[in-house]
Formats: C-alpha cells, structure tokens, sequence
C-alpha cells in the first residue's frame, strides 16, 4: 500500500455488488482511493470495470454495498431509508468523469460543452432566462471567462468557437477533460483516457494525468488498459477480474503477483513467466515489458455519426 | 494567449449584443411589413384578414412545440392537448355559459379575458408537466406513442365530460379582450368586425414569444435541453437534472401552447372538442420539420408557409384551376379539362403537405432553415486554426492534423 497513509480516502467503496439478472458483474469489491492518490482500475475486457465506474457515478445502482465520497454517501442501500444519488447530485458532490466512448455534445460548440460541464456550478432559472438580470449577466460572464481558461489550459482555448463533431479525435478527449473540470470536481474519474491513442498521445495523455493531478488538486481514478500509463502515474493499482477484486496495491506489487498475471494471461503464465525471468522489476518509470498490451486497442469511437 | 479571459468573455457578449441588435432590426422590419398587410388588405378588399389570424396562432403554437421537440428533443405529437386546455381555460373562466362561472366559483375579476388568458397560460403549464411526467423514462418512438394517446384523450375528454363542458356544443361568449380607450372619443375595440386589430395584437403576441423563446434558448436552461438532446448520460453526468430540465421544456412548450389557445378562443369566441382534431398536432409538427427543427426563424417561415396554403393558397388555387379547365377543349384530354373544371384544391391539402415534407425529407433533411448551428458548421470560424503552438503536449498525427484543418 503506497499511499493510503498520505490521508483520509476521499472515496471508499465497500463491498459494492452489482448484478444484471444472474450475471455478477462486480462482486463484493472494496476500494479505498487516498486524497489526492492516482488510482487505477485495471483488468481484462469484461472485468466489470466500467460497471465499477458507473456507480460511483451514480448512472447504474449497485445491488448491494455501500459507497461514500468525503464522508458523505452516494450510496447507501436502495430500500427505503437509504441513499442513492443521481448521476447529477454526484456531479454536484464533486465527482466528474469522461467516457470510454467519447460522448460530447457533438452539435454544440466546444465552449458550450464546457458551459454545459458548469452547470451544476450555476443557477439561472427560465424566469432568469427571460428577464436576463444584471446577476443572471454577471454568472454567464463568469462562466465564460472559467470556460475560456480550461480550455486554454487543455489546449483547446483557440477552438472554442468550433462545432465538437469538428474536433480531431485527441482534442475531442481533451475537450472531455475539459468538461468535466468546469464542474470543479476534487475527483476525477478517468474511463480510459487513451484510449485509441497511438503511443505519442499517449505519454502525452499520461504526463497531463500526472499534471492535473498536482495543478489542480485533484484526485484521479482511472480505468485503463494499457499498462505503460498505469504503472507510470498510479500509486495505487486494484486489478479487477470476472468482477472481484484479486490485487490491490502499489505497481511494483500487483506486477509481481501471480493472479494478475494469470488474469492478464492465462492459467500457466505466471509459471512460465518466472521460468523465463521476465517478471523482474524494473527501474522506476521504465515502463515494464512484462506484461503485454492486454487486448487490442478499441476501434475508434466516432461521436454521433 | 494574448486576450484574458474576462476580455474574450466581453468579446463575445459583445458580439452578441450586436448580432441580438442586428436580428432585432430583421424582425423589427419583417413585423412592420407584416403589420402594414391590414391596411393593404381592406384598402384593396382583399378580406383575407380572418384567416391571417388563426395562422398568426399556428405560428405561436410551431414555437412552443419546438421548444419541446426542436429544442429539447422530445417527440411529441399530442401538442394539440395544451392548446385545448388554453382554450377551454379562457372558456371556463369568461363564458356566462361556463359552469365554473355559473356556480359561481369564478371572481369576477378573473371573468375578462387578460387575467383569463394568464391563467390559462399557467394552467397550460402545468399541465405540461402532469402529462410530461409519466413520460420521462420513456425516449423517442415510445415517448411519441404516449404523446399521441394524450393528444387523443385531452379532447375526448372535453367532449364526454358534458356537464362542464357542454360536450361536442361547446361553449361560446367568451371574453374578448376591453377595448383600450384612446383620446378623442376613440378606441381600440377587438369585435368581430375589428379583424385588423386582432391582427395587430395577435402579431404583438407573436413577437413577444420570439423574444422570450430566443433568451430561453441562449441560457443555462437552453444549453441543457441541447445537450439531453445530444447525449442525455452524458448530460446527467455533467450535472443536468434530466427529470426538471425535461419538465421544464414540456412546461414552457405547453405555456406557450396555452397562450396561443386562449387568444384563439378569445378570437373565435367559441370552443368545442373537433376543433382540436389529431390532425392539429401533426399540422403544428409538420411546421415545425418543415421549417427547420430547432431554428425558431425556420419554424416561424415554415409555419406560415403551411398555414397559408392551408387556409389561404388551397383556396386560390381553386379558382385559376377550373378556369384553366373550362378552356381546355380538345377532345383527346376532356376528361382533364372536366376534373380540373370542378376539382377543389382544399381536399388535396393533406396530399400536399405530405409530398412536401417527404420531399423536404429527401432534399432538406435540416428543414427548409436549418437551426444556425449547421449553418455555423458549414462556413467556418476564422478562430478554428491547426496551429496549435500553445497546446500543453503536442501529441497530433497527421490524420488529427487533417481532421482539425478541415474544421476550418
């Protein structure tokens, strides 16, 4: 555990079960992610990842477990008496997220996607709408100025008056991040930021990751495939399979450990790998070559065709 | 970057100011176009003053639908359900032969039309929510199917429930609006025979609700229906309340609904149920495709396009048509010349409007004036670049390359 005792875990998941019919998708999954930690979420296709994902998020209900950011619950049993937040209460707690599949708001500017990203942060109304008072003017001013400078601070500030579908694949997922950063979160989740990217956008995507994280406060969740990003920025790995969760720790330490391997690849693997010694840790930042890219990369996504 | 924030943010609302202003003088003109058309219309006796009115409604009607539709983008095709209420809420609250009035249930400053129409503006409203709300979990074919059987209920209901609504009869004698009185023994009197007055008000009215429908669109509230439109996870993940911005767009359209049905009925002066056939929201739905969904301008053109040729062009049409064909004499095509001699124009409506929007649909796919967002796609914004110097980390193929410039 490298960094669980830097303080408090923002987020702590207990014992979070989600079921599709008589399918678990994720069983009994405990996850505590440390204030201003990088954690990744890794495992192969269909670990139930995404699922995991989408109930901190608050879009799917989880069958069973209990779920808490800041102290707070975003999840607390679906009965009566217990808690379950919306998608856009969790927003408004603090928690942003980007998608897998790249989902702007492909027909709106870029700049609207990030005022849409404020909206939990501002509070005009329809009568406000009409009747445009001087406060109503002050806030939408406000918001464009924030949205201005995320963009900038993307990489996007001289595209903002451009149609999202317009965008190139890299500045769609940087608009992304940047939408979900106008909704001021302290969390961050991150549902494979690289994907479809070729190795150069990636290290590019890792060491923003990394920048985000320090600049702005942020804690990070991520979900990602490729190993290179994930061992490079997280301080912490849980390695998800079949929906459990069978590693959890530092990079060095779920590298190392037989399960993931066999997870990763095949029963045997782990055996094989320590007969060709190739399991050895190595200098810190190098990327390991161990374990190979797991699965293909994804086909890119298209935003609304 | 050069410009700070809070300059580029002025810059913009700047623009805006300008654009607003420059758009205000286009339907400042276009108004006082239309508003001469009384004077032209009995100075030549022209006598179409009474069918620009109910067209004048539709138009209102097409902008409180694509609000719903266009905007927020739920189909609705039971929009003819709040424009009845509309009526039939001005009719409860003014006519001497309403059963609310004759109870005595209604104060008699509640019993004149303008605090009549008010209410029935907020009655409209919300009801928009109470149909709207079982509606929610429901998306695209299924939240049509739904719509369509309010639509059919709304009006059966109007017709069954006889004891207050007097069934298929209706109710007439509703309130019109008071005379204002002008200085010198004169005034403006909204009777029957003063169709140019009407005309002016209904125009005033018009007016009003493209004002507040362009403020709605450019707001907090706007930008969220847009993007329930586009991606409705994505939008409720970035912080938007689907359930109240949805409620909100199927409020407002039906506010507007209400504000057009309880003028109509103060125009008209008489309510009953088949005036508010199905056919009513399709017709409003169709201006809205036709025109160009969520372009309120398109809307309000492709609005008074179909309502002109329903009520005024089928009509005219008629007459060079069997004029045409009594000349025709050549024996081989008498059977043509003896169609067109009798043939109606006004029964071939509904095959008109359905060519027309199945050609609109092949040709046009956006309507006749897509919303100014494709137009904005398609000619390019100068600040869109490739230059990208100032990127945090320069990671760009050659294909990201190639896609950016072409947004240009």
């Amino acid at each position: 555990m490298s960094d669980s005792s830097s303080g408090p875990p923002i987020l702590e998941a207990r014992g979070i079960t989600k079921k599709f019919g008589g399918l678990i998708a994720v069983d009994a999954v405990d996850l505590a992610i440390a204030t201003g930690s990088i954690t990744s979420v890794i495992g192969p296709n269909g670990a139930g990842k995404t699922t995991f994902f989408n109930m901190i998020a608050g879009i799917y209900k989880p069958t069973d477990g209990t779920i808490s950011f800041k102290g707070k619950p975003i999840f607390g049993g679906s009965g009566f008496g217990g808690t379950s937040l919306r998608p856009d209460q969790v927003t408004s707690l603090g928690i942003a997220r980007t998608f897998q599949n790249i989902r702007l708001f492909a027909n709106m500017t870029v700049i609207e996607n990030v005022l849409v990203g404020m909206h939990s942060r501002m509070k005009t109304g329809a009568l406000g709408a009409f009747l445009r008072t001087r406060s109503v003017m002050k806030e939408e001013r406000e918001a464009r100025e924030t949205a201005y400078s995320l963009l900038d601070y993307v990489g996007l500030g001289r595209q903002a008056q451009a149609t999202a579908r317009n965008l190139s694949y890299g500045d769609q997922r940087r608009l992304e991040v940047a939408r979900a950063l106008a909704s001021g979160p302290s969390l961050l989740l991150l549902d494979e930021p690289t994907a479809g990217m070729n190795p150069r956008e990636t290290a590019g995507m890792t060491t923003f990751i990394d920048q985000m994280r320090r600049e702005l406060n942020l804690t990070i969740l991520l979900i990602e495939h490729d190993m290179k990003v994930v061992m490079g920025i997280s301080d912490q790995v849980a390695v998800l399979d079949h929906g459990t969760k069978i590693a959890d720790g530092s990079g060095a330490e779920v590298r190392g450990n037989p399960q993931v391997i066999e997870a990763y690849l095949g029963k045997g693997a782990a055996e094989l790998a320590k007969q060709f010694d190739i399991d050895t840790v190595e200098a810190p930042g190098e990327a390991p070559e161990s374990i190979p890219p797991v699965s293909p990369e994804p086909p890119r996504p298209q935003v609304n065709p | 970057m050069a410009a700070s924030y809070a300059t580029r943010a002025e810059q913009y609302f700047e623009d805006r100011r300008q654009e607003n202003r420059k758009r205000l003088l286009r339907v400042l003109i276009g108004s006082l176009v239309l508003a001469i058309y009384p004077i032209l219309d009995q100075a030549f006796g022209w006598d179409q003053l009474g069918q620009w009115i109910p067209i004048f409604v539709f138009v209102i009607l097409a902008m409180g639908l694509n609000i719903v539709v266009g905007y927020a983008g739920l189909l609705d095709l039971g929009y003819v359900a709040f424009f009845v209420i509309g009526a039939y809420g001005n009719a409860f609250l003014t006519s001497p032969n309403s059963w609310f009035v004759q109870q005595g249930w209604i104060p008699n400053w509640l019993q004149s039309f303008w605090p009549a129409m008010a209410v029935s503006w907020i009655l409209a409203a919300i009801f928009g929510v109470i149909l709207g709300a079982p509606t929610l979990r429901l998306r695209g074919d299924y939240l049509a199917i739904v719509t369509l059987g309010f639509g059919e209920i709304v009006p059966d209901f109007f017709t069954n429930a006889a004891t207050v609504t007097n069934g298929p009869q209706g109710i007439g004698q509703i309130a019109k609006p008071p005379s204002i009185p002008l200085p010198g023994d004169r005034e403006i009197a909204f009777n029957t025979v003063n169709q140019a007055n009407w005309f002016w008000l209904v125009l005033a009215v018009g007016i009003l609700s493209i004002f507040m429908i362009t403020r709605l669109y450019d707001s907090r509230l706007g930008r969220a229906w847009q993007a329930i439109r586009e991606d409705e996870i994505a939008a409720a993940s970035m912080g938007i309340n689907t359930v109240s911005t949805k409620l909100w767009a199927f409020a407002l359209g039906a506010s507007f609904s209400g504000f057009a049905g309880s003028l109509y009925a103060g125009y008209v002066r008489i309510v009953y149920p088949d005036q508010f056939q199905f056919s009513v929201s399709i017709i409003i739905l169709a201006m809205v495709i036709l025109g160009g969904i969520g372009n309120i301008y398109g809307v309000i053109a492709g609005s008074l396009i179909i309502g002109s040729f329903d009520r005024i062009l089928a009509t005219e049409l008629t007459r060079p048509l069997n004029w045409a064909g009594e000349r025709i004499t050549w024996p081989p095509l008498q059977w043509l010349g003896d169609w067109m001699a009798t043939h109606n124009v006004n029964s071939d409506r509904f095959l008109i409007f359905g060519l027309a929007l199945v050609l609109i649909m092949l040709l046009r796919p956006g309507g006749l004036f897509p919303s100014s967002r494709r137009a904005a796609e398609l000619s390019g914004d100068d600040d869109v670049g490739d230059d990208d110097d100032d990127t945090l980390y320069e990671t760009r193929t050659d294909d990201t390359k190639l896609a950016g410039g072409s947004a240009t």
